[in-house]
This record gives C-alpha cells, structure tokens and sequence, in this order.
C-alpha cells in the first residue's frame, strides 16, 4: 500500500495502527481529511509517509529535480515544528531520501529565508504567521504553484483562535493558486471533530479519520488532611505541598502545571523552601521566560535528568517527554479537553498509563477532582468555537496581498467566500474593507492625505517602502502587552515582564522572576537590568492574561457534582463525602440546592450589600447573566453594583441596601428581552472596548513598534479606548466596530448559552436566604479580586459616590 | 447654574481650575490651555491609519464655548498644540483664531509642535518659550529647571490623570490638575489625548474633573 512506509516500520519492527493504514490510503486516494488519535501513536507518520508517497509516485516531481515546494507542515509552536523536523528527517535518512525539510519560524534568519526562497526544500515546518509572511512577499504565487499538501498539526488548538483563520485563509489562497492542493489536519478529540474537519477542508468529499485506540487514564485528587483548615479561598493551594513534593520522589518526572505564571513562580519558590534537596532536579518553564532558558529546561526533560518542571500552559502542547510519568494539576484546569491534553503528558509511550493529580486551591474547588472524573467517565468535551466574520483578520490579509503582488477585488472577493470564517461576508461589507484601507474609512475626507493602499489597473497594492515594512512586522493575530524585557548586566536575557509590573518598581527593588530573587540596577526604555541577590523579600510580577474561564461542558459536569450533593453517601464520590461537613455549614448558615432550585443569598458586610446567585454557568456567562440582574433591579430601584464572577456563580454588590425577594427574584431570571437588556448594560460597551484592543492591532490600527526602536512611533500611538471612542463618535457603522460588539456577544457573553441558562432557571424554584455570616459558597466570590464596574447612574451620582467614599464635602 | 470651576490661589494670584480641562486667571483674564493636540488623527491618517477623521470645527467649539463663557483677553497654549507637522488643519485653524479679533493668542513651545513657525505669517499666534503673569505664575509646556522662589510654574505635557477607589471596589480614572513642589500640571485639553496616571500621595495637592465638576482628592 504505502511502500516506504512498510520497509520502514518492518526496519523498526513496530506494525502500522490501524489509522495509519487509513490515512495512508486516503491520501493516496487523492482525499483531503483530519486525523483524530492520541498522541504517543505515530499521528506525525500517519500523514508523513502519505506525503512522501505522494511526491515519489507523481512523474512531476521526479522529472524535473530541485523544483518547487511540494508541502507545508503548520503547527502552532516554535517548539512543536523543531520535533516533526527531527521525526521527518530521521525518515528521511533512515530511507536514503532526497526529501528535504526545512524549519521556517520566527528563529529563522534572513539568509535561511533567502535561501528557501530561490532554492525551496520539499517541506517546510512552519507557523501561521510565516505562512502569511511568505505570501506577504513578491512572488509568492509562484511559489506556492506546485504546493501539494499543507498539513495542519494540533488544529483543535488553533481553531478556536483567530489564528486559526490565518490558517482558513492560507488555505483558500493556496487553493487557488493550486486547485490540487491537499489539506490534511491533525487534532485531538474534541466535541466538535466533525465540524473542525469541515472548516479545514472546505470538502465534502474529505475523510474524517479517527482511531479507537483509547488512553489508559488514573485521575486522583489530592485531598487536605484536616478539611477546617484548609482554606474557603484562594488560587495557590500551597498548603498542600507537602503532598506535592512526595509525589516528585515517588515518580520520575513530574509535570506541575499552574494556570499562570505568576502561581508556578511561586510553587517553584516554594518548592525549594520546603526541600532544598530538590535545588537543581527541578525547573520553571512558562511563556514569559527567554526562549533559551525554555529551550534548555525541554533538553532537560528530554533527558529525564528532572525530577519535576512547575510549569503553565507552554507545556500543554506537542513535544514527547518519555521520562515523564506523572502530571500534577494545581487549581481547577477550566476545562476538559486541557485536563485531558495535560494529563496526557505523562505515560507518552504506547499503552503507558497517563497518571494525573489533581490539587484543589480552595475547599470548594474539590468538587471539581468528582467533575474530572464524571466528566471523562461520560465522555464530555468541549467544542471549539471558530471565528467568523473577523474583519480586523480580512483587513490584514487585504494589505498582506497589497504589500506583495497584490490583488484583484473580485478575485480576492471570491477567495475568502471559500473560508468558513468569511463565508457570509456581503460585497458590500467587503467593499468597506477595500475602501478602509484605499480612503481610510468609508466617508469621502476633504483635504485628505491617507496613505495606504492605492489601486492601479484595478490591482490593489502598497508602494510605500515604509508601509509595506511596518505591515510585515504587524503580521498575526496574536497581541501582547507592552513587555520589558529582563536581563543581566553582561546582556543575558533572562525573559520578559509586563511593564505595568515595572512601573511599580524603583531601582534597588528585589523581585522574583525565573525562579530567583533579582535586583534591579536600572531601567531603561524597555529593559530592566538586574543581578541575581540573596535578599529574601520581593514581589513577583503577576502577568495579565492567563485567567480563563471554565468552558461550558465542564460547568456542566461541575453543575451536576452540586446537584449530587443531597444524595445518600453510597451515590457520591469520595470527594463529596469528604466535603460533607463543609455542606453542613452551607446548610446551617443558607441552604444547600436541590437540582430543580437557584440559591440567591444575600448578605451584609464593611463592603456594602451582597447579593450572591449560583448557576454554576461559567465565568463568562455569570458576567453577563450578573450585567442583566443589575440592570433590571436599577430599573425597579435607582442603585448601582460591582460585579463579581467565578465559574460557580456571581456577585452583585451594592453600597446601599437594596429591597429584594423571591417574587422579585423570579421576575428579574424572565428569560424575556436578554439581548436588549443586556445591551443596556454599561458593561456591553465595556466589554467591546476592551475587545477592540486586539481587533485595533490586528487590523493594523495599532503599531506595535519596529523591534528595538520602540520610541519612534510613540507619535503614532493612542491607546485603543481613544480609537474606540473616536469610531463609536464618528462612523459607528464601521465593520472593526462593530465586530467588537459581535465577539462580546458570541465569545464573552456567549448569549446563546446565556439565553439556555435562563431558560433552564425560568424553570427552577428561586431559593431565596438572608444570611448572617456569608456562607462557604458565597466565600470564594466575594474574596475575587477582579471585579467589573457596572453602573447605571450619571456621572453626578457617580461623584457623589467617590466623595462620600473619599469623606469629602 | 452649577459650579463649573474651583478657585484656588498661587501665591498671591486667584486662579480657576475649570472643569474642561483648563485653567483661568481672572487677575488678566487668561485662559491657559495644554496639550489639546489638534489634527491628532489627521496625524495618523497621513501615516496609514485608518482612524475616522475627528472634524476641526467640532474640536474648536470646545474653545468657543470658553471665550463665550468667560471674559478672556489672552489665551495661552501650553505646548502641544497640534499634533503633527503643518497640515491642512493649520491654516483652517490659524484662521479660525482670526475670528476671535480682540483676544490675544500666546504659545509656549512643546515637543510636538515641531512646526517650523519662522515659516509662517502668524499675526495671531505669539511663540514663546515661557510667559509671565502676575509676577508670580510662568506658564511653559515643561517644567523649568530654574524658577525662581516666588514663582508658580504652570505646565501641561504629561496629561495627568488620577485613579480613585470606592469602598465598594469600583475604580475611576480622571484627569486632574496635579501641584507638586510648586509646579501646577493641567489636565490635556485634547479629546483624543489617554491619562497619565499619578500617584495622589505624593500631590501636595490634586483636583480632579468628573463631569462639570472640579473637587480636591483628599490624600
């Protein structure tokens, strides 16, 4: 069937899995498809040899020597692309072939790139980001001519992201150019696989190829000995480390994932205190860190000299540790389909046991160890939502084509109708975007001088040196926070903090940073100088990001763990049983649901009036489901709130007393009128606002700054709220505008599910509690430390307000 | 009507902090305006982006509304004027000033008014580095290393804004009028101008705007 494929894997001695025959025989049928199988089973070989099939049975590709690019390898990281580098070279030369590949990343320097250029490999490895570099270079048509196959690996991941309509849009471009081109994605289980296949290969003919092999999985939650004592709150969970540490010796390696970067600073910190023994057989590995010292902790895991690495999401994807045989989870993963992925970090080699703990932060958070469990018994898992309609992407990929050979309206019209994520955009809506970057918007400006792009002989272009170049630079869809970045004297980078951190620094300050405490000699632009120090005290930089919500499949499984709590103990988990006498106290202060009720409570404290509801939604729903309560009890009361959410319920808070009751609670869930009433909170505009910030730079309204010369466009820049400020005044129609209300909506509010959880309340008996002390339920909420304004009076009430807080006449 | 304004007084000279973000002298009946960054977005439309353009007249109507509401003899620009070399909404606003016949206009030179002012014929439009009011107020974009003892320095360029806490955790950032050390730095006049946020502790004293409102911070 698959001739390389069988003298390799007999020189191997190993046999082909069934989803490698498949896949093998579907591309050799000329099929486009996506693969689904665990990782540790040879997905990379399933798709490679099909590949390399394909190039030495097609009489093309033999006659003429050294042509064109014949396939593109996409993957979402650096780190990911030098593994299948490694694995498909290794084929290469176990085989003798003349197939040669080549990494094309952001490390790939200019002379590499030039070369690819006259002189292509067969394969490049690359991002998505590259993949629209190299169509932002002259020429590009031609050099994609005889593309064959664009492989698409961890599409799970990239879907859900607006990176992933870069890849949507390289394809439907490459297409075009090759109407033979191939797609082939690569993606773990999701809930959506059928439709993720759809979007990538736009194909009805295209095959879906899934292995039933399943993974061995022991998932085991970390209990608190004395169940008083552990904290109500929190996101640490350090006190358990004394049941972290035994589990590095017992294991050979241990994976610690936090869910920031400022929490594995810490348990890394912490770690050492509490056993300096471990000092040099354990690692920090997280997104901020300089890609050397990343680099160097992988090499290490590679050869298993760790005994653990606390690291964060960086970790979550691609490369194989085989000494890696158990995975800690600290906090809530906020989600299936990661707790999963992670979990299967561990036991990598084929019918190993993937072996996960998982360390609640908070006494309520041990429920989620029974969700975890339920969740994977049942088989939930979470969908990835695709973009569409991303205007701010369509914008950039317009000047992508104007900055290289160009393009034609109708042609490029026609191509992006082919991408699901642009499938439904009118001709007038795409003409707005033509004209935003030929006018600079879409009312006729006298006196005008916009520079952009000009159109001659109806082909749409960039002439201008200076414009092309800053477009290059600003290619993505990924948008970072102003970094400084960090580094010893001598010129060693160490990694990068946000800037907001720094600022609140002087020099001579100690903060912990890469494990260590550093000393900071001085700051300049944007650099930090700094020495390593034996001074003990210091902050550690807490990055922004990094908080996300819990998807809703797993707020279900969560839902239903409190729904299982007034059931006889031979029903329940361990970890509800062992939760028992904290569900006493709920009981004995408020009361504990039954499964068709909503507990309101509402309580006084030094902060105001508290009023706290459990939908056990999802953060991102419980901000929107909160932004409508408030409205709709200012409109009965004139009053204003602070809101604040977890993924288990949320908070309205008050400083004045408010009249509420159960009648009044039924009224205020009518599943009636959601989506005006949610637009007539504040938050809505809020929310868009600070949306728009990624859109602005995405579509090239912000520029970040040339790399090292950061200060010569300060006189270009405004901070995306201003730019808001000024479309929301003075073309409220525009598509950027407007797609941040649309991603507030499908994405931050998720309305659809909003408008389910009203439903299903509409339908519950509202429990109603005055409560006296606040209740462990309520505990977690009221200690969040992020909170969303949310307030519906005039600016007079509002000053009003800070002058009685601030005690001034 | 309410009270748009909070009059304090600099050394022996009564002055205005008014709620738009300016600051009035009734002793010469000055009007002092910093950093309003005008044509900031023509500015940016020159360079490729696509911001809607904000038109002049509308900008300049926040300055008539002030002549008409006050008795103004001069007004004084603290720098910062326009935002980007000379464009076509120099001439449209260089004109506009001719209409205010009987007031004199005053600039203190910023950093972004990099326009070569030899070039041009302005009847209407003073150029200094610093002014004097009073004997105890020097007005300049930048603070200046050598006042002397007696003297307020007047100042605008770093747009300072200030952050309050309620005690039901809400946060609001405002402009403010910011004095330290003798130095009084005026909120920018500009609508597409962000905040600076500064520390209210180390104010000797701080006044912020929320609406037409203009009230100390206590520290």
């Amino acid at each position: 069937m698959n001739a390389f494929s069988e003298v390799w894997f007999y020189n191997q001695n190993w046999k082909p899995h069934e989803f490698q025959e498949q896949t093998w025989k579907a591309i050799a049928k000329g099929k486009s498809g996506l693969l689904n199988a665990p990782t540790g089973y040879g997905k990379t070989l399933a798709v490679w040899f099909g590949v390399l099939d394909h190039y030495y049975n097609n009489s093309k590709y033999q006659k003429k020597k050294n042509n064109k690019l014949h396939a593109l390898w996409i993957t979402p990281l650096r780190a990911l692309s030098k593994e299948i580098l490694l694995a498909t070279q290794k084929i290469s030369d176990n085989l003798d072939l003349d197939y040669k590949i080549e990494l094309r990343t952001g490390d790939t320097t200019t002379s590499q790139r030039q070369k690819q250029r006259k002189k292509p490999p067969q394969a490049l490895i690359t991002t998505p980001e590259s993949v629209h570099l190299l169509m932002a270079s002259k020429g590009h048509r031609e050099y994609f001519e005889q593309l064959e196959f664009i492989v698409i690996d961890e599409w799970h991941e990239l879907m859900g992201s607006k990176r992933g309509v870069l890849v949507e849009l390289a394809i439907a471009h490459i297409k075009k150019i090759n109407p033979n081109l191939k797609i082939w994605g690569i993606s773990a289980t999701i809930g959506n696989i059928e439709e993720a296949k759809d979007i990538l290969t736009r194909d009805p003919q295209s095959v879906l190829v899934r292995s039933k092999i399943q993974k061995k999985l022991s998932i085991q939650t970390i209990f608190p000995d004395d169940l008083e004592k552990y904290p109500w709150t929190g996101h640490l969970g350090i006190k358990l480390i004394d049941k972290v540490v035994p589990l590095i010796y017992e294991n050979n390696t241990t994976l610690i994932f936090t869910n920031t970067r400022f929490q594995s600073e810490i348990w890394y910190q912490k770690i050492l205190e509490y056993d300096p023994d471990l000092s040099g057989q354990i690692a920090l590995h997280h997104g901020s860190l300089s890609d050397e010292l990343r680099i160097w902790v992988e090499d290490m895991l590679h050869q298993g000299v760790l005994k653990a690495v606390i690291c964060t999401s960086s970790l979550d994807l691609g490369v194989d540790f085989r000494s890696v045989d158990c995975v800690v989870q600290i906090g809530s993963p906020k989600g299936i389909a990661r707790f999963l992925q992670r979990a299967g970090r561990s036991g990598h080699s084929p019918g190993a046991l993937s072996k996960i703990y998982f360390l609640p932060t908070h006494s309520l958070e041990i429920v989620e160890g029974a969700s975890l469990k339920y969740a994977v018994k049942e088989g939930l898992i979470e969908k990835r939502l695709p973009f569409i309609r991303s205007f701010d992407l369509l914008i950039q990929f317009m000047m992508t084509l104007a900055v290289s050979d160009g393009f034609k309206a109708q042609e490029l019209y026609e191509e992006i109708l082919q991408t699901h994520c642009f499938e439904s955009v009118s001709t007038d809506e795409f003409n707005q975007c033509l004209m935003l970057i030929t006018q600079g918007g879409t009312s006729l400006y006298a006196y005008d001088e916009f520079h952009k792009v000009v159109v001659e002989d109806d082909v749409f272009k960039v002439t201008s040196r200076r414009i092309a170049m800053q477009h290059r630079l600003s290619i993505g869809a990924i948008v970072s926070d102003m970094m400084m970045r960090v580094k010893f004297k001598g010129g060693k980078y160490l990694g990068s903090v946000e800037e907001f951190f720094i600022s609140k620094l002087n020099e001579g300050d100690v903060f912990w940073f890469t494990g260590r405490p550093l000393k900071i000699m001085h700051i300049k632009n944007n650099e930090v100088v700094v020495q390593p120090t034996n001074e003990k005290a210091g902050t550690i930089p807490s990055w922004q990001g990094g908080r996300f919500p819990i998807t809703s499949d797993y707020g279900k499984s969560i839902r239903h763990m409190f729904l299982e709590i007034k059931k006889k103990d031979r029903y329940k988990s361990e970890e509800l049983i062992y939760l028992d006498p904290l569900f006493k106290l709920q009981d004995e202060r408020s009361y504990v649901p039954e499964e068709d009720e909503l507990l309101v409570e509402y309580c006084k404290t030094k902060y105001g009036y508290h009023l706290f509801v459990y939908p056990y939604e999802g953060k991102l729903v419980h901000e929107g489901m909160a932004a409508i309560i408030a409205f709709r009890i200012s409109q009965k009361q004139k009053i204003s709130f602070t809101i604040a959410c977890n993924d288990y319920g949320f908070e309205l808070l008050s400083e004045d007393d408010f009249k509420i009751d159960e009648d009044l609670l039924q009224q205020l869930f009518s599943p009636d009128n959601i989506v005006q009433d949610v637009q007539s909170g504040v938050n809505v505009r809020e929310m868009a606002r600070r949306l728009f910030r990624d859109i602005a730079s995405i579509s090239g309204l912000i520029f970040t700054g040339y790399p090292g010369r950061n200060m010569k466009t300060k006189h270009l820049q405004a901070n995306s709220g201003l730019f808001f400020s000024v479309f929301e005044e003075n073309e409220p129609s525009n598509l950027l505008y407007r797609q941040a209300y649309d991603e507030v909506f499908d994405f931050q509010l998720e309305i659809q599910r909003m408008q389910l959880a009203f439903q299903r309340i509409s339908t519950h008996k509202i429990k109603f509690k005055a409560l006296e002390k606040l209740s462990p339920f309520s505990f977690p909420i009221f200690s969040e430390s992020f909170r969303t304004r949310y307030s519906n009076e005039d600016w007079q009430s509002r000053l009003d307000k800070i002058k009685k807080a601030l005690d001034i006449d | 009507m309410e009270k748009k304004y909070k009059s304090i007084t600099l050394g022996s000279t009564e002055v205005w902090l008014l709620s738009d973000c300016a600051m009035y002298i009734p002793f010469d009946e000055s009007l002092i305006i910093a950093d309003w960054h005008l044509g900031k977005t023509a500015h940016f439309r020159k360079f490729g982006i696509f911001v809607p353009k904000t038109s002049l007249d509308k900008e300049f109507e926040q300055l008539v509304t002030l002549v008409a509401t006050y008795p103004v003899q001069r007004v004084i620009f603290l720098g910062d004027l326009f935002h980007s070399e000379w464009n076509m909404d120099w001439d449209l606003f260089l004109d506009a000033l001719e209409q205010f016949f009987d007031i004199e206009f005053v600039l203190t030179l910023g950093n972004h008014d990099i326009l070569d002012f030899q070039q041009y014929e302005m009847e209407h439009l003073k150029i200094v580095k610093k002014f004097e009011v009073n004997s105890d107020i020097l007005l300049s974009h930048q603070p200046l290393k050598r006042v002397p003892e007696n003297q307020y320095n007047i100042v605008g360029h770093v747009h300072p804004g200030i952050e309050l806490r309620t005690k039901s955790k809400q946060r609001f950032r405002l402009p403010c009028f910011y004095i330290k050390d003798k130095v009084v730095t005026l909120p920018a006049f500009g609508a597409m101008t962000g905040l600076y946020i500064l520390d209210k502790a180390d104010a000797d004293a701080c006044y912020a705007i929320m609406g037409t409102e203009v009230f100390m911070v206590p520290k």
